[in-house]
This record gives structure tokens, C-alpha cells and sequence, in this order.
């Protein structure tokens, strides 16, 4: 069915042609008919700011999109919206998106570009990958994605495995890793959890941005107003666990300062205390946990159990001298834990990303199953999926298959990191060392690895060796600035796509973008059209895997699955009619979450949640078996410290920090702002203009050094200094904030592009520049809070 | 009649500013750029005011979301020579651009700080000027602007409850800041009527008015943090 997209919208949106004239120009305007009537229309969408996935209502004035809202039944946001959502169409409008593909003239990084044709720019790339298939070396394409949303991230998955490469660097959660690893231990789910806000009353946060940059944000910022006013004679408790005075800590009841690198040692501290009052939820532990208690095998030998662990490592005074907490503090909120139910311990992206992110979050896992707040109201919650109608199955040729046995680039899944699903940072060690085979091809779709990863000159040194680097991105951004091609998409208000929700709610929805304007305001494509396109192109197995005729059709069959089941927000007599109301409610929901479904069959070899991972000693049996290697041996290689059972049980592992004390007095954390969150908001004047309100700074970036720190070392608020690791240097204005720990110096994120636009160029500094490369072996991901540096003045 | 007030719950709020630039998106509020910014030109009829103090590790941090107050008795109108400022019937101070001649003494009267100079022409890309709310007039250089509850909306409302011969419900018009704000902190309302939910709010034991010893009386109330006792 073909729809007009104008007279749907009409027709969805209450189009209204109105006369309205400002109140205050009554007083200056002789008559009203002097003023031309506007046709305004509603439609809706899904922003992509940050990965939320919240839902919009787009108020359009002849053709132009002229203000957001949030989708008033839409549940993740509510009809809300953040700044950066409200920032949003400084990304539709922004005068230095690219308008049309573009084919490297000069020099690489250079900027000199010629225009070229949609025909041409598709044959170029069809070209290449057709003659890598011919020479039998598909897996010399790489493909690096970033923000995949909805079925982007299985349609490129798809592309590439039928195209015949093992080298897809797709994971959408860089950064935040440990968490998911921890989760995977512990409960066997590779995702993040959802808080139950609608019945909590007491939030332990260890070091969660849950006001600054968490996901889904604005379900979360929606939960902290609830949590405090949202039930009559009820004000929850929220406690924040972080070296910095954050937002999110101001806010809460109460802050607890730490040392970095330490909040697992707390989380364990404070288990004790539970343990040892017998303050847990006994039922819960009893029927629904492995490995609390000292357990037999199968060969009759006996296991330490977390119990046994924690109370012999744990007490509050170990863990005070390692945390800086206070003995007083911890006993005060592990009562208050254990006792204000139902209560709840959530993390954020400082835990994942120290050395011992892994074990630190499991050891929070562990405390929500000490109080039983898994899978329970009030708790946390498992993010249950649409049930989206699965697409034909990838065809594979011989080319491929023979391909993809190939060893990745990046050594994910081989020691030292057995369980990580990609590393980019590790690609040019990796290709320095030789691997058996050159990248020819470099796809980049939503990602910006030139100013988003630790030490971004490293991987400067990486691409510089590939012959050929597409872009899809619709900006000038510092990797697309690198590449040959560019095939922009366009933005997220002209294309359609899918849109997941981050874990928020619990229960399953999707959201469904369409394109706001008739057609896009550039010469774009979608990319999910163009890679179907290419893969037609290419022909034979890789064509016929892709058997739409675009990305919409595949969208389209995979929501099929949901509108037979004739369940939640939109139903529907035939699927025209479901695919009409999907676009007019801008998604789909299925309010019902089973409460207590969940914890009868954790996806862990138990079955149950695991104290003791069962998984984890799987996994690294497998792994010893598969490289013949005794599992000392492995544990070395990964650098985890503990031996014999207790690498099973979460425990707490110093953080290796890159620098000498001696040298290098301090820790570099850096963290993000709400006007922020990815860095991708630099772009945006808006958001420029009101960047750090806690120091009203704007438009620049900044350096957080504690007041003490400052006066010993002579440097006075707004002077400038050098901030030194051991790979460089940052010369940025100190600012002396009462918030910064004194052996911290912190550093917001989102600064410091040497492209991106006109607003974003130039401005401020960038920690990644001088982070180095340091790892959770076990997770299996780069750990940027692990670097020290010096700072003097300028 | 309609007497528009504002009620601003700081134990909700988080301090995000999503109220800020929904206010600038719907009322055609340029940027100011880098540097004139920097000097303190930059242009917020909502602007989030936060004040850190203390030290490590006893720091408190506040922020308090600032629009114009719309004062039962202000202090910035009567000083107009030009009558450009006024209260209208139903509280709302407000400012008629075209008659605005930049003297500025309504700036300088304001306790609150909630009045805007337009020291320059509005910039803007080319590109951006398609977002323009065409409700909103365009200001241009040498006169004041400033909050206004979002008139042009309020006006859409009475518009349609005219035509229903009817009286604008409550919740039917809110300002740009108060339907974005994502821990629903801001509420927004007719304090003429009892039932409305900024009168009951206005009347909480945590309300409070900024600078209310200046006898401006105005039509924002805030809510402070706290324990529950009596709303």
C-alpha cells in the first residue's frame, strides 16, 4: 500500500489550519487578516540523542518541523522530553550535516571532497566488496557500528555474515560492558535490567549517572520525581556511592564518597553486615540462589560458598580501610537496605569501567538477591522482547562460510579476552603484531571510534592502514572526516527504523520512527536501504538473504510477528491498518510484566541466580580446554588475582591504574553532563549554551580540581593547566569545584572535536586524548577510569 | 476570569534544563554564541540557577529553575515610559515588542533577573529559521524580551473554549517548560480556581516565593525539598 505520507498525517495528526495571533501584538497590529493562516500537523517519531528511545510528537508548520513533545501515552517518556530531545531539531537543521555522498579528494582527514552521485557512491562500494569475494577474502571487510537501534543492529549483523566476515564491531553498549558481563555471571542476562520506580523506596546507587546520563534517561529522571513525590505520605530514599559530588548525588538523601575503583569492595561490605544480621530474604536465597552456602559437587568435593567469603574478607572494617567509608556508614545503609523494602542497588558506567568492573557488578547483583529485589515489585526487572516475526534465515555460500572460520581481528573470544563480543581498542596491538590477514574495507555506521575511545590516536594508526573507509554518518565527524566515501543517512527524523527501548520498563515495546518530512531535506538515504541495496548488488547468497525491497519492507515483515498476537497497544482487523496505527502512535507496548516468572528459570546453569557462577567456571573450563591451558595459566593471562573458588564469587580485585603514583598523584575520571550524555550533543548550540550548569560554564570544557588540591598546588579558579598521563597532554581552564575528590581530577565528556560541525569544532578537550588503554580482561572491555595523571599550571 | 500561576516542586526537580531549551524551541529564543554568553548576554526566559558551597565532603549543590515570576505587583512595569510593559488581565506580565524602544529600566527594576536585552540582531543559521514557531513574533535588536507562560498557547486554549463556549480546563494549556519537564516538577494552572492543582499546591506547607519580603507577589511558587507533612 502506498500512503501519502501528507494526507496520512493529516488525517492522524488533527490538522488544523488556525488563526492565532500573540496577545501581546493585539496592541501593535491594526488587523488580523493581515496574518497568513498555517497548515500545522502533528506526526510522530522516536529521538535518537541518546539511546533512551523516547517517543515524540513532531508539531510541523507547512512541511517544517518547528517543535518536539514527548508522546503523551508513549510509557518510556511519558509525553516528557530532556533537553537533548528538546534540542533535537538543531540535528534535523544543522547547517553542517552532509547533504549528499561525497568521494575523498585530497588527502586523507584533509577535508577536500568532491560530490558525486548516489549511483556512483553505491557502485564504488559494490565494486570493492564484490571483487573481495571474488579473490575469496570477504572477511577482509570490517564493519564498526555504534548506535544501532531497533533491527539496524541484526540487518548489518545480517549483511555481514552473509557477505562472509567474522570482523563485525557492533557491540551498541561501549562503555558500559561490566555491567552486562556482571549480569551475565550472576543471572545469565546479557542485558541491562529494568528499575521497578513505580514501588521502590530505597535507591542504593553505586556511581549511576540516574540524573545525568542513564538509560533509559528519561524513565529514570520520571522515577527520581516519583520516588519523591509520587505517592501520597511515601518519599523514597536514595543513597549515591561516588568519589565525585554529582548531580545525582546532590539530589540524593545522602552521598557517600569513595575511593575509585572500590565499589564492589563496598557492595560486599555492606553484604556482610546483612549476612551477619541475618537481615536477607531467606525464601528468596533459599529457593531462588546457588552458591550462597558452601556447596558439594558432583565428586563430592566441597565448594566455599558467598556466605563463607564475605564473612571472612568483608567486614566492615576491611572493607572501610579499602573503601574510605566509614565502618559507621556501611553498617548505616546496609540496615537501611535490608530494611526499607523493597529496596534496590543499581550501578552505572563508573563501576564497568575500572579493571574489576565485572566483579564489581556482580557483587551489587548479589545484594539486590540478598533482599530479594529481582524479578519482585519494586526491584529490578528483566526487559522482556517484542515478539517480532523472526526473518528468513541468512544464506550462506561457500565463500562465506570458509570466511567467517577465520579468527577475528580484534582477538574478542581468544585470550586474553575469552568473553568479549569486540575489541576495538585492541585492533592495533593485534595488527602491529601481524595478523594473517589486512582490512581492506572499513565500514563505519554510527560510531566516532576517533573521538570516543580511549587513546583514539591508536586508532588513528589502525585506519590508516585500511585502503577504504566508508561513512554513513549524516555529520562531518572526525572518523567520517577520515574516510574515502560518504553515503549519508539521514537524520532520525526522515528515515524509518525500528527503535528499542533501553531496559526501563520491563515489559516489551518498540517504538517505530517515520519519516517526519515528505522527503529528506538532503540528497540521504536511510542506510538499511542502502546496505539492502549493496547486498542486491552484490548478488547470490548475499542478494537473496536480503529478500526486501527495502528496509521498511523488513520492518514491516518483522512486526507482522507482533500483530498476529493481537496483543497490547495497537491492534488491528488487518496488518495496513496495525502498520497505519503503529505510525500514528509511534509504537507498540504491552503493559503486562509477569512478576515472579523470571526467577523460577534463570538462564544459568543452576537455574537459578548464581552467587557461585556456575557460568563463569563453564566458560573458563572451556576456554582452558579449548587452549590447552591449565586455568591458573588463563587467569594470569587475564590478570585476575584470585585463585580456586573465589574467581567464581564476586569479590573485590585492586584496580590496576596506567601511571606511578609518584609520578602521576591522580586519577582521571572523567564523567558526562545531561546536555551531553554521548558526546554527540556538541553539535547543538543550544546545548553548548547551557553545557555545566552546577559551574555555569557553556560552550568550552574544563577541568574539576578540589579546592585543597588547588590551594596546595597554587592553582586559582579559572587559571590554565596541563593535565599529563603517560601518552599526553590536555591544557584545559582549572575550575576549582567543591565536588571533586582530592586525589581526582574530572573532566566532563563531549568536548574536544576536531570536526563535527561548526559549534563542535575546536572547543574544549577531549579525556579521551590522554586515557590509556587498560583492561577488564574478564569482561572483556577497555577501562577508561584507569589512568593517572599529573596536573601543573599552564 | 484566569489568574495563571506556576508552581515549581525543587524536591522533583533534577536540575536538567529540559525546560530551558523547550522554552527557547518554542519561543524563537536565539543562542547568543560563545562569547557573548560568556559575558552573560545569553537569553533564557527559563533559566536554571544553581549554587554550589561548602567542601569535600559536606558539599551541597542547588538548582532552582528561574522564570518570570509574573508578579501581582510588578516592579518592572511601572517604570516603562512607553508602556511597552503591562500586566494583562489574567497576571500574565507581559511585553509588546513593537512598542519596546530599549530603555531597559524594567531590566534594571526586575529583583529576579528575568528580563532580556537584545543587544544584537538574533542570529540564526538559515537552516534553523524552518524550526521558527510562527505563534511567536520575531524580536529584534534594542528591545527586551522576556517569559510570557508561553501567551501564544494560552490564547490557542481560550480560542477553542471560546468556540465550546466554555472555560479553558484544567491541564489544557501548559507552557512549553511545565509539558516537557521529565520528573513532571513544574505544574502549571489557573490560581483563581481552588480545585486547580498550583492553588492547592501554592498552599502547601513547602511553598515559598523567591524575594517575597519585596512585596512583589508573585505568581511562581516553589515547593522545597523535604519529608512529606501536609503535601
Amino acid at each position: 500500500m502506498k500512503i501519502n505520507r501528507r494526507q496520512l498525517l493529516k488525517l492522524i495528526g488533527a490538522a488544523t489550519f488556525g488563526m492565532t495571533l500573540p496577545e501581546e501584538l493585539l496592541h501593535a497590529l491594526p488587523k488580523e487578516g493581515e496574518w497568513i493562516p498555517y497548515e500545522e500537523y502533528w506526526s510522530t517519531g522516536i529521538c535518537l540523542q541518546c539511546p533512551g528511545g523516547c517517543g515524540l510528537r513532531i508539531r510541523s508548520i507547512m512541511r517544517w518541523p518547528v517543535k518536539l513533545e514527548g508522546i503523551k501515552d508513549y510509557p518510556i517518556n511519558k509525553g516528557r522530553l530532556c533537553p537533548k530531545g528538546q534540542s533535537g531539531l538543531q540535528v534535523l537543521y544543522d547547517p553542517d550535516r552532509v547533504r549528499h555522498p561525497l568521494k575523498r579528494k585530497g588527502k586523507r582527514g584533509e577535508g577536500n571532497w568532491e560530490k558525486i552521485s548516489w549511483e556512483e557512491g553505491i557502485d564504488l562500494v559494490t565494486q570493492r566488496l564484490k571483487t573481495l569475494r571474488q579473490e575469496g577474502n570477504p572477511h577482509h571487510l570490517m564493519l564498526l557500528g555504534g548506535r544501532y537501534r531497533g533491527h539496524m543492529a541484526e540487518l548489518m549483523a545480517r549483511f555481514m555474515e552473509a557477505y562472509g566476515s567474522p570482523n563485525h564491531l557492533g557491540n551498541p553498549v561501549r562503555g558500559s560492558e561490566g555491567i552486562l558481563k556482571g549480569h551475565l555471571f550472576t543471572m545469565g542476562v546479557k542485558d541491562f535490567l529494568a528499575t521497578h520506580w513505580e514501588k521502590v523506596n530505597y535507591v542504593l546507587s553505586f556511581g549511576t549517572s540516574l540524573l545525568e546520563a542513564s538509560r533509559p534517561s528519561l524513565r529514570n529522571l520520571w522515577g527520581y520525581g516519583f520516588l519523591r513525590r509520587g505517592r501520597p505520605g511515601i518519599r523514597g530514599k536514595m543513597v549515591q556511592i561516588e568519589p565525585r559530588f554529582s548531580v545525582t548525588a546532590s539530589k540524593a538523601d545522602q552521598w557517600v564518597p569513595i575511593q575509585p575503583g572500590t565499589d564492589g569492595a563496598l557492595a560486599l561490605g555492606i553484604a556482610y553486615w546483612i549476612i551477619q544480621e541475618k537481615k536477607y530474604d531467606y525464601p528468596f536465597i533459599d529457593r531462588y540462589t546457588f552458591g550462597f552456602n558452601d556447596w558439594k559437587d558432583s565428586d563430592g568435593k566441597t565448594h566455599m560458598g558467598f556466605k563463607t567469603l564475605v564473612l571472612k574478607e568483608y567486614s566492615p572494617k576491611q572493607v572501610s580501610s579499602l573503601t574510605g567509608v566509614p565502618e559507621e556508614t556501611i553498617a548505616r545503609i546496609a540496615q537501611e537496605f535490608s530494611s526499607h523494602l523493597p529496596s534496590i542497588a543499581i550501578t552505572g558506567r563508573g563501576v564497568g569501567m575500572q579493571t574489576n568492573g565485572t566483579y564489581a557488578q556482580m557483587a551489587v547483583d548479589c545484594l539486590n538477591a540478598l533482599v530479594g529485589s529481582i524479578d519482585h515489585p519494586g526491584g529490578v526487572l528483566l526487559q522482556r522482547k517484542p515478539p517480532f516475526k523472526k526473518w528468513p534465515a541468512i544464506q550462506r555460500d561457500g565463500i562465506a562460510e570458509k570466511s567467517l572460520s577465520k579468527p577475528r581481528l580484534d582477538g574478542a573470544g581468544n585470550l586474553p579476552f575469552p568473553f568479549a563480543d569486540e575489541i576495538p581498542s585492541n585492533l592495533l596491538e593485534r595488527i602491529q603484531k601481524g595478523t594473517s590477514y589486512p582490512i581492506d574495507t572499513l565500514l563505519l555506521y554510527y560510531t566516532n571510534p576517533l573521538f570516543s575511545l580511549p587513546e583514539p590516536e591508536t586508532f588513528r594508526n589502525v585506519i590508516e592502514r585500511i585502503p577504504f573507509i566508508v561513512s554513513f554518518s549524516p555529520f562531518m565527524d572526525e572518523t567520517t572526516m577520515f574516510s574515502d566515501l560518504v553515503l549519508p543517512d539521514g537524520t532520525y527524523f526522515e528515515r524509518w527504523q525500528d527503535d528499542h527501548v533501553e531496559p526501563g520498563l520491563g515489559f516489551p515495546m518498540f517504538g517505530l520512527r517515520s519519516p517526519t518530512l515528505d522527503k529528506p531535506l538532503y540528497d540521504t538515504r536511510n542506510t538499511g536501504d542502502v546496505i539492502i541495496h549493496i547486498a542486491k548488488r552484490i548478488g547470490g547468497s548475499v542478494g537473496k538473504s536480503f529478500p526486501w525491497k527495502d528496509f521498511q519492507e523488513a520492518l514491516k515483515e518483522a512486526t507482522k510477528g507482533i500483530f498476529v498476537t493481537k496483543r497490547g497497544s495497537v491492534q488491528a482487523k488487518d496488518f495496513d491498518e496495525f502498520w497505519k496505527v503503529l505510525i500514528e502512535r509511534g509504537g507498540w507496548w504491552d503493559s503486562f510484566y509477569p512478576f515472579g516468572e523470571w526467577r523460577e528459570k534463570f538462564n544459568t546453569p543452576s537455574g537459578k541466580f548464581e552467587f557461585y557462577s556456575l557460568t563463569m567456571e563453564r566458560a573458563l573450563k572451556e576456554v582452558s580446554k579449548r587452549n590447552r591451558k591449565g586455568l591458573d595459566q588463563i587467569l594470569k593471562e587475564m590478570k585476575v588475582e584470585a585463585r580456586g573458588d573465589k574467581v567464581f564469587l564476586p569479590h573485590f580485585e585492586r584496580p590496576r591504574w596506567v601511571g606511578e603514583e609518584k609520578e602521576f598523584p591522580f586519577y582521571l575520571i572523567h564523567y558526562k553532563l545531561m546536555t551531553t550524555a554521548e558526546g554527540r550533543g556538541a553539535n547543538q548550540p543550544f546545548l553548548q549554551e547551557i553545557l555545566g550548569p552546577h559551574l555555569k560554564e557553556k560552550w568550552d570544557s574544563w577541568v574539576e580540581i578540589n579546592p585543597e588540591t588547588a590551594q596546595k598546588m597554587g592553582i586559582q579558579d579559572g587559571d590554565f593547566i596541563w593535565v599529563e598521563s603517560n601518552t599526553g597532554k590536555l591544557r584545559g581552564k582549572a575550575r576549582v569545584f567543591p565536588g571533586a575528590h582530592p586525589n581526582v581530577i574530572h573532566i566532563p565528556y563531549g568536548q574536544g572535536h576536531k570536526a563535527y560541525g561548526r559549534w563542535a569544532k575546536g572547543r574544549g578537550m577531549n579525556p579521551n586524548d590522554i586515557l590509556v588503554r587498560e583492561y577488564d580482561y574478564l569482561g572483556g572491555f577497555v577501562s577508561p577510569f584507569s589512568t593517572r595523571v599529573k596536573v601543573y599550571k599552564a | 476570569m484566569y489568574r495563571w500561576g506556576m508552581v515549581i516542586d525543587l524536591d522533583k526537580c533534577t536540575g536538567c534544563q529540559a525546560c530551558v531549551i523547550a522554552c527557547r524551541q518554542e519561543n524563537n529564543v536565539s543562542f547568543a554564541g560563545e562569547k557573548e554568553s560568556k559575558l552573560g548576554r545569553a537569553k533564557f526566559w527559563m533559566n536554571l540557577v544553581s549554587e554550589v558551597k561548602g567542601n569535600y565532603p559536606d558539599v551541597e549543590m542547588r538548582f532552582i529553575p528561574i522564570p518570570c515570576m509574573h508578579c501581582d505587583r510588578p516592579p518592572c512595569t511601572i517604570v516603562c515610559p512607553v508602556a511597552a510593559t503591562y500586566k494583562n488581565p489574567e497576571g500574565i506580565v507581559a511585553q509588546v515588542y513593537p512598542r519596546c524602544i530599549g530603555v531597559r529600566m524594567c531590566i534594571s527594576n526586575c529583583p529576579y533577573s528575568v528580563r532580556y536585552f537584545n543587544w544584537y540582531e538574533p542570529t540564526w543559521p538559515e537552516e534553523y529559521k524552518k524550526g521558527f514557531n510562527p505563534d511567536v513574533y520575531q524580536r529584534r535588536k534594542g528591545i527586551t524580551e522576556k517569559c510570557n507562560f508561553c501567551i501564544q498557547r494560552i490564547r490557542k486554549a481560550k480560542e477553542k473554549a471560546k468556540r465550546e463556549k466554555r472555560r479553558i480546563r484544567e491541564g489544557e494549556v501548559i507552557p512549553a517548560c511545565v509539558e516537557t519537564c521529565p520528573s513532571e516538577a513544574i505544574y502549571f494552572g489557573d490560581l483563581n480556581d481552588s480545585k486547580s492543582q498550583v492553588s492547592k499546591l501554592s498552599k502547601s506547607r513547602r511553598a515559598f516565593r523567591l524575594l517575597e519580603e519585596m512585596g512583589t507577589e508573585p505568581k511562581v511558587y516553589y515547593l522545597k525539598e523535604g519529608e512529606w507533612n501536609g503535601g
